[in-house]
């Protein structure tokens, strides 16, 4: 309305804005009035107050006083005839919602407005000199004034004689459905925005980490659809996820949580979800269910999953070398095992360290873990070590008493370990069906198969990735427990590899 | 590559007093907008670029245009479909 304004008022600043696109380059100036529906209180009401700014009060005097009257069509030419002239109508729901509340004669305000605006649109139509624009603020709570508002279109609409003209033209100022909020903001807030090529590196960048996370099961939001709506959201993407590392980074400068790089990446991935999902939907895609869709087969609560999440999150610390890809899709559990394997094959022996590390990861039962509990000889257990003890089906009725800190001394109460049903367990249950096969891979790539179904092609590359981290520790001075094991893991870890359907 | 670095905010999203994103139309009726500054820091959208053109060909007189524009947004929530 008011861009509107501003052309119509001023030739040489219509000039300058349209261009070549200018509509009308022989229309000089033009005429402005307006009326907000917010100014209840104005005395000579709508009409008293745009002949006011027509200069014409005199003229329509009759109208105001003593009593507001409604002016008819041909009043209303009088008024409005002359130069060109832009009339606004702003909010007037709020307006004709207040005038059925102010008696005017035996009726009300209500009933001369609607009339008076219905002589309106009917001189406006048969003008050639006058546009008259409304708004009508739309899904407010002006639910009466609407519809007086509309009573006034539709006797409008009875009163003009040539029949086939529309009587106004809806016009939506911002399209809700396309990009056009983000151009609006982007100009609003920022005099430059970064080169497009730096746009679409940054974008890129979100897509890629995307496609990771699409390839580890994550989510289901196509890697291009991101790419697209990162460039149409650059820089407020961008903004959040800053804002949320600087949080991070501010409490790890205290000196205690001591974040790392995946944290970091996780953050970053919920910040740019913290965005994207002010959005209803993606790509038709409901926002919200992909958020918190599990895919474990057999149900977990939702919010118990972005518990142990969270807390996974709190609990890590470092990520051991060579882990890093795997280790954000790991169960606490999982990494406490890795972890401290880690810690065993730099040669540490002490019991409470591995208590200590436990404690961090809130893994509460760490007994069926160590080969040995003596006080200076700590070992985990290889898997031919742990042969086909503390097993459980994959996701099945797993307890997170053993996990949640706050369960903490009513570890193993009921259901099995957590480690028991993680795919880590039943990947060194794998190994060990080839070690005990004399590195014949077939066990163990069936026992893969039949165990996770079609899970196994999507988290193939992980359990690779794993099963190589593994090959390794056979080669690390002290590991030779590992020796057997670590062959038939990269043995597994190919044959994993070659696989096809 | 950072946004301090790349991106330059406007001075006007500084000022504390700046008196409303959204501006009202008393405000320009009161002449008290300015007209450079406005379209600097504002995207003419659609709908705009639409108002715009049917409105000043009607009132350069060529008969064509439209004379009765309504501008419907809902604000904050997603209009239904009805």
């Amino acid at each position: 309305m008011i861009g509107l304004g501003l052309l119509a008022r001023d030739p040489e600043l219509r000039r300058r804005v349209l261009g070549n696109d200018d509509p009308a380059p022989k229309l000089g100036h033009c005429r402005v009035v307006g009326f907000n529906g917010r100014s209840t209180d104005y005395p000579g009401g709508i009409w008293g107050s745009i002949a006011e700014q027509l200069g014409k009060a005199d003229q329509f005097a009759r109208y105001v006083s003593p009593l507001l009257s409604a002016p008819g069509p041909e009043a209303w030419k009088q008024l409005l005839g002359g130069d060109p002239l832009v009339l606004f109508l702003d909010e007037l729901p709020p307006y004709l919602e207040y005038a059925v509340t102010v008696s005017v004669g035996s009726g009300d305000l209500g009933v001369v407005t609607t009339t008076a605006l219905a002589n309106l649109f009917v001189a406006v139509a048969e003008m050639n000199n006058v546009c008259l624009v409304l708004s009508d603020l739309a899904g407010t709570n002006f639910s009466i004034g609407q519809a007086n508002l509309q009573a006034a279109f539709d006797r409008a609409v009875q009163g003009i004689t040539s029949e086939s003209r529309r009587i106004a033209v809806p016009i939506t100022p911002v399209n809700p459905n396309g990009d056009e909020l983000y151009h609006i903001l982007r100009k609003r807030l920022f005099e430059n925005v970064a080169p497009q090529a730096d746009i679409e590196r940054v974008a890129a960048a979100y897509r890629d980490a995307l496609r990771e996370a699409d390839r580890m099961n994550l989510t289901t939001t196509t890697p291009e659809s991101l790419y697209t709506r990162v460039i149409d959201a650059y820089p407020l993407v961008e903004d959040e996820v800053k804002r949320q590392i600087a949080s991070m980074q501010a409490l790890d400068e205290d000196g205690e949580p001591n974040f790392n790089d995946a944290d970091y990446q996780l953050a970053a991935y919920a910040a740019a979800l913290k965005v994207l999902t002010q959005y209803g939907n993606i790509d038709g895609r409901d926002v919200e269910h992909e958020v918190f869709a599990v895919r474990a087969r057999n149900e977990k609560s939702d919010f118990q999953a972005v518990i142990e999440r969270a807390l996974g999150i709190a609990c890590d610390t470092l990520v051991p070398r060579g882990l890093d890809n795997s280790w954000r899709d790991l169960s606490l559990a999982e990494r406490y095992y890795l972890r401290a394997l880690d810690i065993e094959s730099r040669g540490e022996r002490r019991k409470g360290m591995y208590e200590e590390l436990a404690r961090g990861f809130g893994v509460t039962d760490i007994r069926p873990l160590l080969k040995s509990d003596k006080a200076n000889g700590a070992r985990m257990y290889t898997p031919s070590g742990l042969e086909a003890s503390l097993l459980a089906p994959i996701g099945g009725g797993v307890s997170n008493d053993a996990v949640l800190p706050s369960r903490r001394g009513r570890a193993g109460a009921a259901g099995p370990h957590p480690f028991a049903a993680s795919p880590l367990r039943h990947l060194m249950f794998a190994v060990r069906e080839t070690t005990a096969a004399d590195n014949s891979p077939e066990p163990g790539r069936q026992y893969l198969r039949d165990t996770f179904g079609q899970g196994y092609w999507t988290q193939r590359e992980r359990f690779i990735g794993l099963l190589e981290w593994l090959a390794q520790l056979g080669n690390t001075a002290g590991m030779d427990e590992w020796r057997d094991d670590s062959a038939a893991a990269r043995i597994l870890a190919g044959r994993l590899r070659n696989d096809h359907a | 590559m950072t946004l301090k670095t790349l991106c330059t905010p406007r001075a006007s999203v500084f000022v504390a007093d700046r008196r409303a994103t959204v501006l009202s139309l008393d405000t320009f009726l009161k002449g008290q907008v300015h007209g450079s500054e406005f379209f600097d820091e504002n995207y003419f959208t659609n709908g705009m670029t639409t108002l715009v053109d049917r409105a000043f060909r009607h009132l350069s007189g060529t008969g064509a245009g439209s004379s009765v524009f309504l501008l419907s947004q809902a604000m904050g929530a997603v209009k239904p479909t009805a």
